[in-house]
């Protein structure tokens, strides 16, 4: 690690005010609600994104208690929606691991939306192991 | 006769020595932790605490003290020596560590620390948590930020 830092003497660190740091990717994936809407966005944006309503009952349906998509209330639907309009996608999108169409209220992919998706994968299969021996 | 036994019992174990490597190198021998899925990103989620955990491997002691703990986060956070830094930059890090991190990593088990005496002992979940940062730290270096 040592040497990590002596041979990269100019890290861009806060330097560049817009370059992407590790700790924004890790601050991107603290929260499972972020987790989850990044790999809802991999999996489906076909190329034209995947609509915020969409995504919304789609991280609502996973983090909650649910049988069928269609047992999600309004209310719940509309919170989350607010939380990803407001907070979440804004900080992947930040984060450049996702791109947000604001008026078209979509969200897409990016370069490093497949590559974050491996990385929580490893912390998942590394730490979150069900048994590991 | 007695000869070629003995050259084939070296060839057994040099097979043997073979083997174990290739072993090594399997995943399920890389330290893994059953963390619930929060605590396991909150905590690594945290540069000070992917610091922390790093530098408590990288001691080989069986315990380390708090203040040389946090020396050695100050001096990954700083990018200089731990000789190098100045009692700002130690105490910052040490009342850090003190009165949040470790006290909030020995409530989840993943650390040993004996407040009193004022040191720190890893666990299995402490290695494997720094075995798994470290892999984490480079697919990002090499393959998000682009």
């Amino acid at each position: 690690m040592a040497a990590a830092t002596s041979q990269g003497g100019s890290l861009p660190e806060e330097t560049q005010e817009d370059a992407v740091t590790k700790n924004d990717i890790y601050d991107a994936i603290a929260t499972e609600r972020r987790r989850i809407a990044l790999r809802y966005v991999l999996e489906n944006d076909d190329g034209d994104g995947v609509e915020l309503g969409e995504l919304a009952e789609a991280v609502e349906f996973v983090q909650g208690d649910y049988e069928r998509i269609d047992e999600i209330g309004s209310k719940a639907r509309k919170a989350v929606y607010v939380g990803l309009y407001q907070d979440h996608v804004p900080v992947l999108a930040d984060a450049g691991l996702v791109e947000s169409d604001k008026r078209k209220n979509r969200v897409f992919t990016t370069a490093t939306t497949a590559a974050v998706v491996d990385v929580i994968d490893t912390v998942e299969s590394r730490l979150c192991a069900g048994d590991s021996r | 006769m007695i000869a070629a036994a003995i050259e084939r019992l070296r060839s057994v174990r040099a097979i043997g020595a073979v083997i174990e490597w290739l072993l090594s190198l399997l995943p399920w021998r890389t330290p893994t932790a059953s963390l619930d899925p929060d605590v396991a990103f909150r905590i690594v989620s945290s540069a000070r605490r992917r610091h922390l955990v790093r530098a408590l491997e990288e001691t080989d002691a069986e315990a380390i003290d708090v203040s040389e703990l946090a020396a050695l986060v100050a001096a990954t956070e700083y990018g200089l020596e731990t000789d190098a830094l100045d009692a700002d930059q130690r105490k910052r890090v040490y009342v850090s560590l003190y009165q949040t991190h470790l006290p909030r990593m020995a409530d989840l088990g993943l650390i040993e620390y004996d407040v009193d005496a004022g040191i720190v002992r890893p666990t299995a979940e402490s290695a494997a948590i720094a075995a798994a940062v470290d892999d984490v730290d480079g697919q990002i270096q090499r393959e998000v930020i682009l």
